[in-house]
């Protein structure tokens, strides 16, 4: 029989026990629908999370002195890269870097009477990060602080925290290079709203300068922060801080720094891997139990239509076809079902991308980089995932099942009641 | 015993009213081997039905052992049906997990009879429809015939006062239809259960004490032999 | 009647083996993942809570109030002057207490320095409400030596030091001036509760005695109940009362609850997410059974019109039904507690290596390596009861549906 009379068939047959056809449908729509969403919310996490690590900690390359990292807690400022800005321009010359930005990230204190408030600073140049950080996205009042200019940036709660505003002075205490202690007054010059209850706490922002000035750090930054060229494929990253590092070993001045690409394997990426297997374990769960349903189904139209096969077995369908003709009515319904679900699916996760899932009480305590706020990111691609594996894995459950049809005899068959 | 007056039935079937039984009035007395016959759509299936307190009329008046069936709730049609009635189907309707013996013995059962008075009864019943040994099968493993002869089994076992087959041997060759016939009528002979058949086979019809035929939903004739 | 029906119940899930099976195994997936993720959860914030009492605030504390205002700057002079006397009259009662003195210094080393936590404790009485000796991995713990410190092992392995490096501590005394103190590390601390392994540092309080001018005063006295968390009140009264007939007029008395609140909002919260999980799963077992139990009851129309006009009420169909139904949601549960059960003993038993995860960060439980599942029976026959009912009630509506049907309309079916 030619296939688009046998899908005409098949559709018949779908329409024949609508209510059946329905739930089988809803049960596999129910689960597309949360798969989509789920699937959303993650990617919208972990884009998040990406985001914030690239934009607060580690670029798409980071380079500092080698013995740095192994130090870091120590706030080791005698590893540190000389003449940043000289060697940020020599990056920059190269063709897929496309901006290098010189940081000064470091642990101080607001000295408050005997109290010292602990912050992290992050020392940096305002305008050109707007590549990287972007920080005037989480400026909430006031300006970003000016080079040269002994101006600061606080996180909100930090400021109520301390019971300042912008305009106030505040003093900052630190250790400088040469192991000895410093402490500069600097202006708010504005507030910044940041991802994480813990960076509105504890973080400041500050030019560079500045940063040089109160360590005592001429001519040097911590760590040189690289952009790559929008066109460049992440997965080539490795390959290219591989690279650098072999440039660097070959001349002297550069010798000790090391570059590292934001993923190369580590406990970042670990999290990720384990956070996106975990989720994928759960998918597949989901996946067969909305496929047991279709799976029902299948079985049930085969009993039921016993007779019928076996009629249309004696008129000379081959066993093939009486197999393609189930399977068309379950992929049918897997079809319809996961394409409602889907389309639903896709609806609620935009809604809800628009306000976002409150999940700051789950959250509390958590030490790494993630907001609070969930917002689910739609994809074409986690769309077009979700309906093909939906109706791939429903149509591949239903097979087994329709393979019975054709072990039906035609006489035995006539014979049943239905 | 059951008396029908003036009654109608009326479906509704997608946006139509389908008249069945447009004004039916017969008696039963107890003892009874009569038939009910027509064309197909005389309306004989449903007139069994209700007769068979399945279902109530339309209009008019259905009295089964002195009770007005119309004021009766489902529950005490259901316990009607169990105590005073048996019904053989023309698809043997057997409950397909349970084997011969416990079809058998299920209508006692729901009686809350004693388990060694319902296993006696159920094997006389097995024994008078000739199928002594075949209790331990299931009824996909019994042939039409022997189907039957369990459901019939099964509506005797009570010893109801009433027994309707609805055309009891459609799906049945010639020659078990006519074992049947004769099996129910034996039973009829020995029990005193009356029985109640629809058909639109001749050879049934023949059989019959007493014979009504049924056109278009009315009697048009009532006669005995 | 019942026994008939729940018999018939019985042989009919048997008739569709296939079916009940792959309906029951939905189920156990259910109840199985239930099952195990609350025995994790409950065994580490079990774990967490006496991490919590055991290494970090023990029962109780009496502090200052400021000194609990102020409790994020761990400053020295927020002191209780006289603990002596207090620390007598616990002892009378039978109450084990010790002082102890937490302030913030600096560690400064050849390439840099850290913020650390530092705490001072009398070695002869820390030993009665905590118990930290025997997590000494290295060295020996803490002795008459004031100028001895044992610091977190992994403290230490960030920092590249090891026991018998010296360190040098600065902070400030207790008069407010600048101190500069150079201490030996005489022993290193692998314990179960992750913070302090990573950034904790013990010295003896003759140390704060004399360098940090603390003579004596401490900023806490930790106090331990006599048997298990919790106070009598009347204990409660009397040690209120002490504190109130002392000279120092600002001194509380705080239960673990309280000093550990943070810590304790954090478990409660993380639980209430997993949860959502857990019910998203279960919703879609509950999909796949109403299915299932719908397309049962729909196959077999014919039957159930059979069977009333055999005799059967509407309600003895129903509860045939409910039966099959409760059949398949016990089988499942049952299958899905024994199997949960299972895997959480393994859990019990052998724990969950966290260590990689706690090792490189603060997750807000007070682990450090293993953790371990712990027993709830109420949840597992919780569980069990909820899934049968939650099995049943599904049945409800394709029941419902069925005895709807005129029994007529039943027997024509198919």
């Amino acid at each position: 029989m030619k296939f688009t009379k046998m899908a005409t068939l098949a559709l018949r047959n779908m329409g024949r026990n609508r209510r059946r056809s329905f739930l089988s449908a809803l049960a596999l729509g129910i689960t597309a629908l949360s798969m989509v969403f789920v699937f959303s919310l993650l990617d919208g996490l972990f884009t998040d999370m990406k985001k914030n690590l690239i934009g607060f900690s580690t670029g798409h390359i980071s380079i500092r002195h080698s013995e740095y990292e192994k130090k870091k807690i120590l706030q080791p400022l005698g590893y540190s890269v000389q003449n940043p800005f000289e060697f940020a321009q020599a990056l920059e010359a190269q063709p897929q870097i496309l901006q290098a930005l010189p940081r000064i990230p470091f642990g101080a204190a607001v000295y408050l009477e005997e109290k010292n408030y602990s912050v992290f600073v992050l020392g940096l140049l305002p305008q050109k990060e707007e590549v990287l950080l972007k920080p005037s996205t989480y400026l909430s009042q006031g300006k970003l602080p000016r080079d040269g200019e002994r101006e600061v940036v606080l996180g909100f709660a930090l400021a109520q925290e301390l019971g300042k505003g912008i305009g106030d002075k505040l003093e900052i205490l630190a250790r400088t290079r040469g192991r000895s202690s410093n402490m500069v007054t600097y202006t708010i010059s504005g507030l910044a709203n940041y991802p994480t209850a813990d960076r509105n706490r504890s973080m400041i922002l500050m030019p560079l300068d500045q940063a040089q000035n109160l360590l005592r750090l001429t001519n040097a930054s911590l760590e040189i922060l690289l952009v790559l060229q929008p066109e460049v494929a992440p997965s080539s990253y490795q390959a290219i801080a591989e690279d650098l590092n072999a440039q660097f070993a070959s001349n002297p001045t550069t010798e000790s720094y090391k570059a590292q690409a934001w993923n190369s394997p580590g406990l970042y990426t670990l999290i990720l891997e384990y956070g996106r297997m975990t989720y994928d374990f759960i998918a597949l769960i989901i996946y067969l139990l909305g496929s047991v349903v279709v799976v029902n189904t299948t079985m049930m139209v085969i009993i039921e239509r016993t007779r019928e096969i076996g009629t249309l077995s004696a008129l000379g369908l081959k066993g093939k076809e009486l197999v393609q003709l189930i399977l068309l009515e379950a992929l049918g319904i897997s079809i319809v079902g996961a394409g409602t679900g889907v389309i639903l699916g896709s609806i609620l996760t935009i809604i809800i991308s628009l306000t976002g899932l409150d999940f700051s009480s789950a959250m509390a305590g958590v030490d790494f980089d993630l907001s609070p706020i969930w917002y689910p990111a739609l994809s074409l691609q986690t769309v077009l995932v979700v309906f093909v594996s939906s109706v791939a894995v429903s149509g591949l459950a239903s097979w087994l099942p329709a393979r019975r049809a054709i072990k039906i005899h035609p006489a035995e068959a006539l014979r049943s009641p239905t | 015993m059951l008396n029908a007056s003036n009654v109608t039935k009326e479906y509704v079937s997608g946006d139509q009213k389908i008249q069945a039984l447009r004004g039916v009035t017969l008696s039963i007395s107890s003892g009874e081997f009569l038939s009910i016959a027509g064309p197909s759509g005389s309306g004989k299936t449903t007139l069994l039905n209700l007769m068979g307190c399945l279902d109530t009329p339309t209009s008019g008046t259905l009295e089964f052992s002195g009770q007005i069936l119309s004021t009766q709730t489902k529950d005490q049609l259901a316990t009607l049906r169990r105590d005073h009635l048996g019904f053989i189907f023309q698809s043997y309707n057997l409950i397909p997990v349970l084997s011969a013996w416990e079809n058998v013995a299920f209508s006692l059962d729901i009686l809350g009879l004693p388990q060694n008075e319902v296993n006696q009864r159920t094997q006389e019943a097995l024994e008078a429809v000739g199928l002594k040994d075949q209790g331990g099968r299931l009824p996909g493993e019994l042939s039409g015939g022997q189907q039957q002869r369990v459901a019939i089994a099964r509506a005797l076992v009570k010893r109801p006062a009433l027994i309707l087959a609805d055309e009891p041997t459609a799906n049945l060759d010639s020659n078990t239809g006519k074992d049947i016939l004769n099996l129910m009528r034996a039973l009829n002979q020995k029990w005193g259960t009356a029985f109640l058949f629809s058909t639109h086979d001749p050879m049934v019809m023949d059989f019959a004490d007493r014979l009504i035929l049924l056109h278009d939903g009315l009697i048009t004739q009532d006669k005995r032999k | 009647m019942t026994k008939i029906l729940a018999l018939l119940a019985l042989k009919n899930l048997d008739r569709y083996k296939k079916r009940t099976l792959i309906t029951a195994s939905t189920i156990a997936f259910g109840i199985m993942a239930l099952i195990i993720t609350d025995g994790l959860l409950t065994g580490i914030s079990q774990q967490s809570d006496n991490n919590l009492i055991q290494f970090e605030t023990g029962s109780a504390q009496i502090r200052t109030q400021k000194s609990w205002d102020e409790k994020d700057y761990l400053l020295i002079r927020n002191a209780i002057e006289d603990p002596e006397p207090i620390q007598q009259e616990l002892k009378a009662w039978g109450i084990q207490a010790t002082g102890r003195t937490d302030f913030l210094g600096e560690m400064i080393l050849r390439e840099g320095g850290i913020q650390t936590r530092f705490t001072a404790l009398n070695p002869e009485t820390d030993g009665q409400v905590f118990d930290l000796e025997r997590y000494v991995v290295e060295g020996e713990w803490l002795t008459q030596n004031p100028f001895g410190i044992v610091m977190g092992a992994w403290l230490a392995q960030d920092l590249d030091l090891k026991t018998g490096d010296f360190i040098t501590i600065r902070t400030r005394a207790k008069n407010g001036n600048l101190q500069t103190l150079d201490l030996k590390i005489t022993g290193l601390l692998n314990s179960p509760h992750g913070s302090i392994n990573r950034g904790q540092v013990f010295l003896s309080s003759h140390l704060a005695d004399e360098q940090l001018l603390m003579r004596g005063s401490v900023t806490s006295f930790v106090i331990r109940y006599p048997m298990g968390k919790d106070l009598d009140l009347k204990l409660h009264e009397k040690i209120n009362s002490l504190i109130q007939s002392q000279i120092q007029k600002d001194l509380v008395f705080l239960d673990w609850r309280i000093l550990g609140q943070e810590a304790l909002e954090i478990a409660a919260a993380k639980s209430k997410g997993t949860s959502a999980l857990l019910f998203m799963i279960i919703l879609i077992a509950a999909v796949g059974i109403i299915n299932t139990m719908l397309m049962a009851v729909y196959e077999r129309i014919r039957e159930l019109g059979t069977l009333q006009a055999l005799g059967l009420s509407p309600g003895h169909i129903l509860s045939l039904i409910i039966f099959e139904a409760g059949g398949i949601g016990l089988l499942g549960s049952f299958a899905g507690a024994l199997m949960g059960t299972a895997v959480n003993i393994y859990f019990i038993f052998q724990g969950l290596d966290f260590s990689f995860i706690s090792r490189n960060m603060d997750i807000g439980y007070r682990i450090s390596g293993q953790i371990f599942s712990s027993w709830n029976w109420g949840t597992v026959v919780g569980a069990i009861l909820l899934s049968t009912f939650l099995a049943m009630g599904s049945a409800l509506i394709p029941a419902r549906k069925a005895l709807s049907l005129e029994i007529t309309a039943c027997l024509r079916h198919n």
